[in-house]
């Protein structure tokens, strides 16, 4: 009885607010139904389908229109078929509740708009496209993609729409909210990193390397250069930084707290390699990864490790992992330097490359040290 | 908006830690119970060395010879301690084993055995057979090293990470409070070229607590809590230790120094 009732408010809500376009009501409760969340999901993709655009945008937070309808009001972006302008036709095969921590380590930002991460409800949308042209987030026929929504003074909005990356489907992660997550999704922001930089227009990344950097000092990256103030940090790397490979990791108040770069590795210069490394299963039969980062890391080429005093020799503890793309092996090992820095330092042997953070001891503690270094991961930009 | 939320998720997490220190680190004496990550960040020059007590366990400056192969400028950071760790077998002869260990710890830190009040290292009283406390200069409880068999697991040596996460089923599983070693598990080397085997060193992981368990040990936090931890099994056998530290009070290469000056002294 009172789930009809409900029922009945819900209609009258979404009824309104196609009528208004002002989003979806809600009943009183600060985290809405499934239901009403199913509803507005489909209303959403109907307006795609009806190409319904000004209606489309009404159904996003208000803090997100006004980007959004400088986008849909661009008529370049529909002949370029820009995103998911590029969307005919969709039809909706499933909608599965998934937790919200992919998305709001994606998406830091989200949470500013919602205080209480209840408010933030993700969804698995499985459907089916038809697409005027392929892009890099939608093709024709069956597309996973994740619609997050967003409870605000009891309204409920969409707040993005972003491709389901196929680990999550993979693992089946999207069904479980685990406690684990939870805690990174609360304290950690994702940090993307392209390698090399891109420096003009032109110019692609060879590869893309994620990983989670504690959100409380809200850690961004910059392009590192010889011209600027001189830091410590892989200030040898970037005196042969022809490629473009060094980024400083500043925190909140503009501090230079470490930096992330690349290398190509030994195997990229023709030496041939002793081991087997070409599956993630023969690396697993090694007996020891170290022997592998010692053959593969162009120590020659960056004698100014040793200046750095950093302990290549002794002190590693290592890691294996399969990530979306690319499998990788993780060592860390210490800089004992003015400014003691624990090194991590990445090997992906499908592309030969090796990705390193320097991040300074004091202002990182173990676990965020394990975080960072368990939460790599390699892709090619797609 | 963020940095004032982020502001406010830091001052959460300092006061959480205060709260976790002051409940679960009272020491001996009655010495202040603030949480050493507030001290040693804040106020330094504030504090001074507290009284050590009789019992302690004292580090001493006399190191093994290979330990020069081992670490770089151990002796400017590091006392070498030496514990004996005794569990008595749970079965008809209840015999007392004695588990003689060493390990490394900050200049000015000691151990004790029995404090007055149990902290919530390690599960509290429950999860380990036998415990040891650790306090740092100021004598604040930064830490505990437990001793227990492995319930799960009798294979003479790891084959892959999941012999790894049976063996520590027993600290592993609890979804309130349980060592991390699905996700965590970093294996250290005492050089390249004695790391022989990575499944039988002493590894690196953290420690979780969920808002759950921290409220039922009164408190109150809207995110769960991780503390760096390390985990050393005894040889072939089924036993095993562990040590977990508050959050704030080693940095990663502090805390791969000790798990990498870790040895049993009877093997």
């Amino acid at each position: 009885m009172k789930f009809k009732r409900f029922k009945k408010i819900v209609a009258l809500a979404l009824l309104t607010a196609l009528i208004m376009n002002i989003g979806i009501f809600v009943s009183g409760e600060s985290v809405p139904s499934s239901d009403s969340s199913y509803e507005l999901i489909t209303a959403y993709f109907d307006c795609i389908n009806n190409s319904n655009w000004d209606e489309w945008l009404d159904y996003y937070i208000p803090q997100m229109q006004p980007d959004r309808k400088l986008f849909i009001s661009d008529k370049t972006n529909f002949e370029a078929n820009f995103g998911v302008l590029t969307i005919k036709k969709a039809n909706i095969l499933d909608i599965v509740p998934i937790s919200n921590n992919y998305v709001l380590s994606t998406y830091p930002e989200l949470e500013q708009y919602a205080p209480d991460l209840n408010n933030i409800l993700c969804f698995r949308v499985r459907v089916n496209l038809a697409v005027n042209e392929e892009n890099e987030y939608f093709h024709s026929g069956e597309n996973n993609l994740i619609i997050t929504l967003l409870a605000q003074d009891n309204e409920l909005y969409v707040a993005a729409l972003c491709v389901c990356p196929e680990n999550l489907l993979i693992e089946n992660a999207i069904t479980d909210f685990d406690s684990l997550a939870e805690y990174k999704a609360a304290t950690m922001n994702q940090l993307y990193l392209d390698f090399p930089r891109i420096t003009s227009s032109l110019s692609k990344p060879l590869f893309c390397v994620n990983f989670l950097m504690p959100s409380k000092r809200n850690y961004t990256a910059s392009p590192a250069s010889m011209s600027k103030e001189k830091y410590h940090y892989m200030y040898g790397w970037l005196e042969n930084d022809l490629t473009h490979s060094v980024y400083y990791i500043n925190d909140n108040k503009g501090n230079v707290v470490g930096a992330a770069g690349f290398t190509r590795s030994n195997s990229n210069y023709n030496t041939e390699s002793m081991f087997d490394f070409s599956t993630i299963e023969a690396l697993d039969e090694l007996t020891s990864y170290v022997d592998v980062f010692l053959q593969e890391f162009p120590l020659d080429s960056y004698n100014n490790l040793d200046d750095y005093n950093i302990d290549y020799i002794n002190n590693y503890v290592e890691k294996i992992e399969q990530s979306e793309d690319y499998f990788h092996i993780t060592v860390m090992t210490k800089c004992d330097d003015d400014i003691p820095c624990t090194i991590i330092a990445s090997y992906a042997p499908q592309i030969k490359a090796f990705f390193v953070l320097e991040l300074s001891s004091a202002y990182f503690t173990a676990s965020e040290i394990m975080d960072i270094t368990a939460s790599i991961e390699f892709s090619v930009d797609k | 908006m963020n940095l004032k939320k982020h502001k406010l998720f830091f001052i959460a997490v300092y006061t959480l830690c205060a709260v976790i220190m002051s409940v679960a680190c009272s020491t001996k004496q009655g010495i202040s119970t603030q949480a050493p990550s507030a001290v040693a960040t804040a106020q330094p020059q504030e504090r001074t060395a507290a009284p050590i007590p009789a019992d302690a366990i004292l580090g001493t400056d006399k190191f093994p010879s290979n330990y020069k192969q081992r670490f770089s400028n151990f002796e400017e950071n590091y006392e070498f301690f030496t514990v004996n760790m005794i569990m008595i077998l749970v079965d008809s002869s209840s015999v007392a084993i004695d588990y003689p260990i060493s390990f490394l710890l900050p200049k000015g830190w000691y151990c004790l055995n029995s404090p007055d009040d149990i902290p919530i290292y390690l599960g509290g009283d429950e999860l380990f057979d036998t415990r040891t406390y650790i306090y740092n200069s100021f004598g604040d409880c930064v830490g505990a090293i437990g001793l227990r068999h492995s319930s799960f697991y009798n294979k003479e040596s790891f084959k892959s990470i999941d012999d790894i996460n049976n063996f520590y089923m027993d600290i592993n599983s609890d979804e309130d409070y349980y060592f991390t070693t699905r996700e965590y598990y970093f294996p250290v080397s005492y050089s390249t070229l004695q790391f022989t085997d990575k499944y039988s060193a002493a590894a690196l992981t953290q420690v979780f607590y969920s808002e759950d368990y921290l409220a039922q040990h009164g408190i109150q936090s809207d995110v769960p809590l991780m503390n760096p931890a390390i985990v050393y099994r005894y040889g072939t056998s089924i036993t095993y230790l562990c040590f977990e530290f508050d959050c704030d009070v080693v940095n990663f290469n502090e805390l791969s120094d000790i798990a990498r000056s870790l040895s049993w002294n009877n093997i």
